[in-house]
């Protein structure tokens, strides 16, 4: 029951019996409406109990997307108004701001209540806490609040425009990287001796003509690559206020590690994936738009924290000759780094993307008047170690910052590899 | 799916809930009001309960104070020395007014939209509320002016039975199809 029904209940019955003490029939004037209102109400009380659920209309969603949230009461004819209230936890936003809404409804037809609710973070997120109460006919009755159960939706990393240079190693059949050989592309390589196997449109007829011999226009090859994204998850530096605010160092590994997929497989190339964290996702390389959704996928789980065996000896990456391994991490741990170098001494190009800037740094480590700033301070000093240690065996380290972050690096890198250099297997 | 949708941080209730509760407040002057009218002398800490009671109820109008607020009223206006007086229609439509617009804002959290339909739906039932009101004081004044008391109280009497039989077939119809858990 009501408290409006009680309450006019009460009050109908305690008038009448003091009009008819006192004799003062002007007070049954007064009750008669509440007798007649809660007569009503008791007439229309609800017969079976109600039901409702929850339905989202997107499970799978890009941070920042909304979707609709549906909560489907059952019931209509015996229900007269319906209530929900969505409570959402951090990084997560739902429309109306006031997280209530409130239908009649009409003509005997199943109420909807809907709310609009968008992930402002990756990672997998509940949707809230919503509660549901309905009130029968003439208000008597009411049904809840009734907690629902929550439903979670996955919200994949935003994938930035990003584009790069060509990866120095390309040694597959499709793609659009430059081959250091001659192939079948568009590339202009040299005007050569006719081979069998040429066609004859890319026959240079001045030259021919020229040296009395027939000659060909030749083109390099157009290869893909194997790209290894390395991300390192152990740990989750600065407070993150998803899209609208702060990014912290694991939403920037996270966001460009898709980006660098997006990038990589929209050219043809191969991309594998290994996080380094808590979850130890491992994707082996592949190509397609189905590759690089189940690639989001992945990474929409990663969950920061310490890997259960961390260390060149435990870790074994699958990486193929040639491959590209760019490793996105803030260069914090040291057996991170290990592993870098353990990677560059097997003859992989190994590339950091550095994502931990000075805007994410913790707001202790900024306060002078705190002893965190001086724990800050002898922590970037190893990290600045680190660094030193790696770009002194060659691995580059760039700080992230959008597209053209690995164009002047890959180029560096095509030089490189096209000098013979000495390698422990 | 769409985009980017703006994150409000702190959420106040609207004017809509405002202007609802302030009915609470309203209805009971209404009663106060009608009541000095028909010659009630009330004392400024009466009327200060009333009003207070009903700052509650608008406050809260889910809680027990408005059973308070409505038999506060009720006794504000058996203060009044004529018990026939028209004015007993005011402080009955004052009364309603202050129940019905604590239930329909009792429906929701107070940061929630008022409801539009249920506004006006309530609003068309308060009217057939207050017609019944209407009816009982009319029945009153006839029976006051009818020469014989004995008629009255035969009216009384039958009205009394046709409403304990159907309180009783509602009772009993109710019983017979409810649901088997």
């Amino acid at each position: 029951m009501t408290g409006a029904w009680v309450r006019a209940t009460s009050v109908a019955a305690i008038v009448t019996l003091v009009a008819v003490a006192l004799g003062r029939p002007d007070l049954l004037v007064l009750a008669a409406p509440f007798a007649l209102l809660c007569a009503l109400g008791a007439v229309h009380a609800p017969r079976n109990p109600v039901t409702a659920q929850v339905r989202l209309a997107d499970h799978w969603l890009h941070e920042g997307q909304s979707t609709t949230l549906r909560i489907l009461p059952g019931r209509a004819g015996e229900l007269e108004q319906v209530t929900a209230t969505l409570a959402v936890p951090a990084f997560v936003v739902r429309q109306p701001a006031k997280g209530s809404v409130s239908v009649t409804p009409r003509d005997g037809r199943d109420p909807a209540l809907e709310f609009l609710v968008s992930p402002r973070r990756w990672g997998v997120r509940s949707t809230g806490t919503s509660m549901i109460a309905a009130t029968s006919h003439w208000g008597g009755y009411r049904w809840g609040p009734q907690r629902l159960p929550e439903a979670t939706v996955v919200a994949l990393p935003e994938a930035r425009a990003f584009n790069s240079g060509e990866t120095p190693h390309p040694v597959g059949l499709i793609g659009q990287n430059r081959s250091r050989r001659g192939g079948d592309g568009s590339e202009f390589f040299a005007i050569r001796p006719f081979q069998p196997g040429d066609r004859l449109r890319r026959v240079n007829w001045r030259t021919t003509l020229r040296t009395g011999e027939v000659h060909a226009v030749g083109t390099t090859a157009q290869e893909d690559s194997s790209v290894l994204l390395l991300l390192d998850a152990t740990s989750d530096v600065g407070a993150s206020g998803g899209l609208d605010g702060e990014v912290n160092a694991l939403d920037v590994g996270v966001r460009a590690a898709s980006a660098l997929a997006a990038h990589h497989i929209q050219v043809g190339d191969r991309v594998a994936l290994r996080v380094l964290g808590r979850t130890n996702q491992t994707l082996g390389p592949g190509s397609g738009v189905r590759h690089q959704r189940r690639l989001q996928e992945l990474l929409a789980q990663v969950q920061p924290g310490w890997p259960d065996l961390l260390g060149a000896r435990h870790l074994r990456f699958r990486a193929g000759a040639g491959t590209v391994v760019v490793v996105l991490s803030p260069m914090l741990t040291p057996e991170v780094t290990t592993v870098m170098v353990t990677l560059a001494r097997r003859g992989l190009t190994v590339v950091v993307v550095d994502t931990l800037t000075p805007e994410i740094f913790p707001e202790p480590a900024r306060n002078p008047r705190t002893a965190a700033r001086l724990a800050w301070r002898i922590r970037l000093v190893e990290r600045q170690m680190q660094i030193t240690e790696v770009t002194r065996r060659g691995i580059p380290v760039v700080p992230w910052h959008g597209p053209g972050t690995l164009d002047e690096v890959l180029r560096r890198l095509a030089r490189r590899s096209r000098t013979p250099r000495l390698m422990t297997r | 799916m769409s985009a980017a949708m703006a994150v409000q941080r702190r959420i106040y209730p609207g004017l809509d809930q405002v202007a609802l509760r302030t009915m609470v407040v309203l209805g009971a002057v209404a009663v106060v009001t009608a009541a000095q009218a028909a010659g009630a002398r009330l004392d400024s800490w009466e009327q200060g309960i009333v009003l207070g009671l009903a700052l509650i109820t608008a406050y809260r109008p889910e809680s027990v104070t408005g059973v308070g607020l409505l038999a506060g009223s009720a006794y504000v206006w058996a203060l009044t020395p004529e018990t026939l007086s028209p004015l007993v229609l005011v402080a009955a439509a004052g009364m309603l007014l202050a129940h019905l617009a604590a239930q329909v804002a009792a429906q929701g959290p107070a940061r929630m939209r008022v409801d539009g339909v249920q506004v006006r739906r309530w609003a068309a039932r308060g009217l057939l509320l207050w017609l019944s009101a209407a009816v009982v004081w009319g029945l009153t004044v006839g029976v006051d002016d009818l020469p014989q008391r004995r008629l009255a109280y035969a009216l009384g009497l039958t009205l009394l039975t046709v409403i304990a039989v159907a309180a009783t077939r509602l009772v009993r119809s109710r019983a017979d199809v409810a649901p088997t858990q």
